[in-house]
This record gives structure tokens, C-alpha cells and sequence, in this order.
């Protein structure tokens, strides 16, 4: 690091005596709320600015949804913003995530930004109070960067989120959207997509607006090496989670941008870190808000069954569907006492960040996916929702093997072969299931865990003291 | 959706990321799909992109055992 820092010393000061102007910018996309290495970033910031105090840093969006310290703060999301706001980002465009919070919380976490969210193609009711802006415009010794920013819309012609987060917002299309903004690229000495459509597509845009200088993506979590040049335009990108940066260096001369270069930086790895950036996650880590309440268990869960029954039947009544499906590995405690259930209990219960799977299954289909999980999850049988009973018959001579699996419903009936039924299951099940089914399913949209505590706060009292969804017998030769 | 992991086509749901895909692929060829984390994953551009990055139809990806 000390070399990218003396090396881009060294060339500053060269540009200086060519009376050439250089731009900096640091750059990070689908940050997905990795709070810890803030620490780092924000060292990486302090070192960088102390080099070129005008150095401009940027997010090309998905701030959120993937940690909980930051998710389930309230109000959600929040952690995110502070720590943007400490380091002193100077925008952000929306990832398909932003709308995660919804249409309230996003209002309220753009207000409570101190840097521009800037979307070109994300046009909120005014009556949402969402107030994002299409560009902006950074003035840097007398040079004008244009910075427009884009979210990806998926087939829908909506971004990749729960369709209830985007009631009330309309959407345009990207390619589309970019063109109305011609002139603003005729108006601004250096030009930068803020991109969250994805790495093929910022290809796709170069070709179509080779006007840009550098477009700065995210949502594909590829891994550029530095940046990359296509159709004369740089293009720049990082795996999520903040494990890395990007440097980009613009050399502007005579209102126009000869040279341009890109370089990565580690963060988790970065030596140095800001101690008050430090302090400020630790404090968000440490939360209250974790150990509140959400429901109370009247008696203790002795196994993983009586949890995971507890969990599908939670999933199946958020997801309204008839049953639902669960892992034996994706349920993280062997037992609990009883008393009261925090959110922490729930987040240790389900800490994988799995999302939730709606599929439409006829009864054959579903009998067969509960043999391809046990086949494929290590001849572990799934646990299921508490109306939904499983008896499972081993084969004699080989008790690896299942023999004969029956599926009852409440009432004990067999259930139909060709009768449809909603299932949810996480995505993990979802998976590893090789066994044909006509509906390959689609996601929710929403995290398994996330479910789990929205039924606790409308359940608010449990009980699964000897529930089981299972009998699992040995076969007489 | 459809998607193709190492030139095999696998079907996955609608919304599914790199991550499900290769699981999906490493159940249909009799492998540990639990094994995910001893993979590196590419785009069909060569680069790698994380266990998280969202497909779309069509996608074609390739997996690599890490040393």
C-alpha cells in the first residue's frame, strides 16, 4: 500500500509540472454492509487524502442487506450510513438492494446521508419523500465531473428486490435513461457511470456511450484486475463485501481526460486501520437492539427437530404456503432453553443469510425432493413443518439407503402425487435438489431469518416441546 | 431459470445467485455440494465473481478446484 501511495505521490507531482490535473477516486461496490473492514477503508481514506485532499469516493450501491448488525439496526441500515457519512463518501447510487428498506426506510436513510444518492433512472412518487438525484456534478480545480448513476431493472422492469419495496416508483429504462443525459456529458470535462447494472451490461453501455470515461460498476461482484478498457471506456469492478477497492487515476488536460488507470486495494488485509471508525462499529456490533424480545418460548427446544419445525413453520406461515422445508445443517443450535427469544436468538438459530424459495410442487415432486436432500445433504433427512409428516422406511440391507418415504398431511392423509402445493423452502434446499420438478421456484426476496423474527413479533408465545415432523424406521428384510 | 455451469446446463430458480447454481451442478455430478468454498467461480469472461453474484437466464459460469 505504502507503494500505491508514494507511486501516486510521485505522479502528482509529474502532473503538476505538465500542468496537468489529476483526478482521483476511490471506489467500492456491493458493500453488503461488511462493517468490519470500515476500519481499514477508512484508513485507506485518511492515507489517500493525505496525499490529494480532493480525492472523490464513490459507492456504486448495494450498501446493505447481508449482515445483520446493520440490518436489523433500527432504524435499518443505518450503521451503513454512519459509517459512509465518517468516511466522507461523496455519492452513492442505488443498488437493487437500497430498496431493501423499503420505501419509508429508504427516505429516511437518504435523509439522514450526508453524501447525494445519485439514480437517473429511479423515479420516486414524491408523496415517498425519497430524494435521489439523476447526477451530480464535482468541481475539482476548475474541471467538471459528471457523475450519473444507474440501478439494473430485472425482466420485470423492476430492480432485483421484493416487488412491495418499489410501490409507487417508477423505473426507466437504463440505455434509455443514459441517452437523455447526453448533455450532460457535453457539459462536464470528465464523465463517470455510476453503474449498478452489472459487468456485461457496463460492457454493452461502452459500446453505446463510448463518451464515458470510466464507469463504475457493481452488482456482478466480478473481480477486475484494476480496470479494463472497453470501447475506449474504463471500466472497474470488485468481488462484494468490501474484500477490495479500486484506485482510478484520470489525467485530465485541456478539459480532456488522457490518461486513465485503475488499481486494486486490499482492505481486510490493509495494516492500518481508524481507530474512531473502529470504535463506531464496535458500538453498531454491540447493539441493544439484538437483545430485544421478540417472543417468549413456554418450553425449552431439546433437539434440532423441534427447532426445525419451529423455523419451517415459521417460513411456511410468512410465506402463506401449505408446507415448507428446512436443512438439518442449516439449523445452527442443538437445543435452546425456553423463556425469551431476542432476535439474537434467531440471528444464531439462521445466521447463513439464506433467502427464501417459493416453488409450486405436485406431491410426487415433493416426495422425490425429500429424497434428493437426504441423498445430497450428507443422508440427513430435511425437517418439515409441523403438518407435514415424513415416515421414512431404511433399506435392510443398506440403512444409508431410504426404502419407501411417506408424506402425510395434519389430518394423516397421504398426500396426492398430482395435487399442486406451495412450498417454501431456503435456497440452500432449494439447491441441492436434482430430482426433477416442472417449477424450478423463484426467490422472495426475503431472508429465512427475517421471516422467522416477523413471526415471533406476530406469534409472540411458542411452544414445541416433543413436536416432531419425522419417524424414521428400519425396514424388516 | 436455465444457467450453465462448466458447459452443463443446470435449472435453478428465478433470482438464484453463483452459489446455488454450483451447488446445483455439484449434486447433478455426484459431488459434495457442501464442498462450494473449494471453488473458485468465473464469469465467461474469465473473471471471478463472488458465490453471491446474481445470475440472469443464460448465464454461463465455470468453477475451479483451488489448489
Amino acid at each position: 500500500m505504502r507503494r500505491i501511495i508514494f507511486s501516486v505521490l510521485l505522479v502528482f507531482i509529474q502532473a503538476q509540472a505538465a500542468e496537468r490535473k489529476e483526478i482521483h477516486i476511490l471506489s467500492v461496490n456491493d458493500v453488503h454492509a461488511k462493517v468490519e473492514n470500515f476500519p481499514q477503508l477508512a484508513a485507506i481514506v485518511d492515507s489517500l487524502r493525505a496525499i490529494d485532499p480532493q480525492l472523490l469516493v464513490m459507492s456504486a450501491g448495494d450498501n446493505r442487506t447481508g449482515n445483520p448488525v446493520n440490518d436489523q439496526y433500527e432504524p435499518a441500515a443505518y450503521p451503513m450510513v454512519a459509517l459512509m457519512n465518517i468516511i466522507g463518501f461523496d455519492c452513492s447510487t442505488f443498488g437493487n438492494h437500497e430498496f431493501d428498506s423499503r420505501q419509508a426506510g429508504l427516505a429516511k436513510l437518504i435523509s439522514l446521508s450526508n453524501f447525494p444518492h445519485v439514480c437517473a433512472n429511479v423515479h420516486p412518487d414524491p408523496s415517498l419523500g425519497i430524494h435521489n438525484v439523476p447526477y451530480v456534478i464535482f468541481n475539482i480545480d476548475g474541471i467538471s465531473i459528471g457523475v450519473l448513476g444507474v440501478v439494473q431493472l430485472g425482466t420485470r422492469g423492476l430492480p432485483d428486490t421484493h416487488p412491495d419495496n418499489v410501490k409507487g416508483i417508477r423505473f426507466s429504462p437504463v440505455a434509455e435513461t443514459i441517452k437523455e443525459y447526453e448533455w450532460l456529458a457535453k457539459k462536464c470535462d470528465v464523465n463517470i457511470l455510476l453503474s449498478h447494472i452489472g459487468y456485461e451490461d457496463d460492457i454493452k453501455i461502452s459500446a453505446q456511450f463510448p463518451y464515458y470515461d470510466l464507469i463504475i460498476g457493481g452488482h456482478t461482484h466480478t473481480q477486475l484486475k484494476g480496470g479494463e478498457m472497453h470501447n475506449g471506456v474504463l471500466i472497474t469492478q470488485n468481488v462484494n463485501k468490501l474484500e477490495r477497492v479500486t484506485l482510478t487515476t484520470l489525467t485530465v488536460e485541456d478539459g480532456k481526460v488522457v490518461g486513465k488507470e485503475a488499481k486494486n486495494i486490499e482492505v481486510a488485509d490493509y495494516p492500518k486501520k481508524n481507530k474512531v471508525v473502529e470504535e463506531l462499529v464496535r458500538y453498531f456490533s454491540e447493539n441493544e437492539v439484538f437483545k430485544r424480545v421478540i417472543a417468549h418460548a413456554d418450553n425449552a427446544f431439546v433437539n434440532t427437530e423441534e427447532l426445525g419445525v419451529f423455523m419451517c413453520d415459521a417460513i411456511r406461515s410468512e410465506g402463506d404456503a401449505d408446507f415448507s422445508v428446512w436443512n438439518v445443517g442449516g439449523v445452527r443450535l442443538d437445543s435452546l432453553e425456553g423463556g425469551d427469544m431476542t432476535v439474537n436468538t434467531v440471528l444464531q438459530l439462521d445466521p447463513f443469510g439464506n433467502k427464501c424459495v417459493e416453488l409450486k410442487m405436485t406431491g410426487a415432486e415433493l416426495h422425490d425432493m425429500m429424497l434428493s436432500i437426504y441423498k445430497n445433504d450428507d443422508k440427513r433427512f430435511p425437517y418439515t413443518s409441523s403438518n407435514l409428516r415424513s415416515t421414512v422406511y431404511l433399506d435392510p440391507a443398506d440403512s444409508s439407503k431410504i426404502q419407501r418415504l411417506e408424506l402425510r398431511d395434519a389430518n394423516g392423509k397421504l398426500l396426492k402425487k398430482s395435487k399442486v402445493y406451495k412450498v417454501v423452502a431456503n435456497n440452500y434446499v432449494t439447491s441441492i435438489n436434482d430430482a426433477p420438478h416442472k417449477d424450478a421456484g423463484v426467490d422472495m426476496n426475503r431472508l429465512t431469518s427475517d421471516m422467522i423474527i416477523s413471526f415471533l413479533e406476530k406469534t409472540k408465545k411458542i411452544d414445541y416441546k416433543g413436536v416432531t415432523c419425522q419417524r424414521i424406521f428400519k425396514a424388516q428384510r | 431459470m436455465k444457467v450453465f455451469v462448466n458447459e452443463k446446463e443446470v435449472s435453478v430458480f428465478a433470482g438464484a445467485c453463483a452459489k446455488d447454481a454450483v451447488r446445483q451442478f455439484l449434486c447433478q455430478c455426484g459431488e459434495d455440494a457442501g464442498a462450494l468454498s473449494a471453488f473458485v467461480i468465473y464469469d465467461s469472461y474469465g473473471h471471478e465473481i463472488g458465490e453471491d453474484s446474481p445470475l440472469h437466464e443464460n448465464q454461463s459460469i465455470t468453477i475451479e478446484k483451488t489448489k
